[in-house]
């Protein structure tokens, strides 16, 4: 211990109060002044201590920031939901035209093909027709749709090659149900040839 | 007629009002002392510790021995102290700079330098002079301080060390300009 704590023990050693302090205070406790309920600050006063100014600017700037971070969090949320949306079904009309060497089996062909007669000559085999033939299968939608490599790609991946399925799976359909029609058309421009060389 | 509800209770306390009288002569010094020491005042030091003893009086039957009660009137003496000074729209202590200077002879008696510094430990922030005065009046350790003030050790570790080094400070720099006579 060094002088100043020895300084300090004999600065501060215990004094002894005036002599009539213990009187005083038993005549206060016989009289009974002072021995009421104990004083507690009132609601106001507590109010007014929580709120002065040094506080009421912290909870201020507090707030503001509590509100800045759930701001962040909700766009982030809105935005990685927005990212994991599934996409919308694909229909006919938007696929690509397949070569003919990319026909699937027959048991595919006959599941497809009652629906295939309403498109049979309607707009969307004429706007499969106008499409780029040179366009490869696995470009499809690559324009307009963006791989996300981040986060979602398991989910982006699976969706793509269930659509890429299907697209298969519709195409080679078609395109075997427009062969079968095209062999019965030659058939019958044969059969006419042989009737009338 | 119905007793006054004072004299129920002094009936009631029977035997404990002896007892009572007692543990005042027994530890008058001690919370005086404090409330003295803190706030550099007779008069409000005497008023604030018969205001304790009234407040031991309220509550005298739920203490259960004499280390207890000690306990209770450090931590109650310290509580109303601090209540005290922040309940004081103007601060009753004078800062650092305030403290007035007067000549220090190097052979100084011992009162003389005791005297200053009371008067400098009543100018350090509240919390601060009251870990000093519980640690080198009522020598307690910085765990039994922090049990009694309600804080973490290392913060009444630190008040202790800063404020030394403040006094410490204090008193070299004032030894330094103090002219030899």
């Amino acid at each position: 211990m060094n002088s100043i704590e020895e300084d300090l023990k004999q600065a501060l050693r215990r004094q002894e109060p005036p002599a009539d302090f213990a009187g005083k205070v038993m005549d206060l406790v016989n009289s009974g002044a002072g021995l009421g309920p104990e004083k507690r600050p009132g609601p106001n006063k507590v109010l007014v201590f929580r709120l002065r100014p040094k506080v009421v600017v912290w909870l201020a700037t507090a707030a503001a920031a509590a509100c800045l971070v759930g701001l962040v969090i909700t766009r982030s949320y809105v935005g990685d939901r927005g990212r994991v949306e599934v996409p919308p079904p694909v229909s006919g009309s938007d696929l690509p035209h397949q070569d003919a060497a990319q026909q699937p089996n027959a048991d595919q062909q006959t599941a497809a093909g009652p629906n295939l007669g309403r498109n049979e000559s309607g707009p969307g085999l004429q706007r499969m027709g106008g499409r780029d033939e040179r366009q490869p299968a696995h470009h499809w939608r690559a324009g307009s749709r963006r791989v996300n490599a981040g986060t979602d790609l398991p989910m982006e991946a699976r969706h793509a090659e269930e659509q890429l399925r299907l697209a298969l799976a519709i195409t080679s359909a078609k395109l075997g149900y427009a062969q079968r029609s095209i062999q019965e058309a030659d058939g019958t421009n044969t059969m006419d040839r042989e009737v009338n060389p | 007629m119905a007793p006054k509800p004072a004299a129920a209770q002094i009936e009631r306390c029977g035997e404990d009002h002896l007892e009572f009288e007692t543990a005042v002569r027994e530890h008058q010094g001690l919370v005086y002392s404090m409330a003295y020491h803190f706030l550099g005042n007779r008069a409000v030091a005497e008023e604030l510790a018969q205001d304790v003893f009234l407040s031991l009086y309220r509550n005298f039957r739920n203490i259960k021995s004499g280390s207890h009660l000690v306990f209770w009137l450090r931590k109650v003496t310290s509580h109303r102290c601090l209540d005290y000074i922040r309940g004081q729209k103007h601060r009753a202590h004078l800062s650092l700079e305030e403290v007035r200077e007067r000549p220090l002879k190097h052979q100084d008696p011992d009162p003389f330098i005791s005297g200053h510094l009371r008067r400098m430990v009543t100018s350090l922030p509240e919390k601060a002079r009251m870990v000093v005065v519980l640690r080198y009046q009522e020598d307690l350790t910085p765990t039994e301080i922090s049990e009694i003030l309600e804080m973490p050790v290392n913060s009444v570790k630190s008040h202790l060390r800063r404020s030394l080094a403040l006094l410490r400070e204090k008193m070299s720099s004032r030894l330094r300009v103090e002219p030899h006579e």
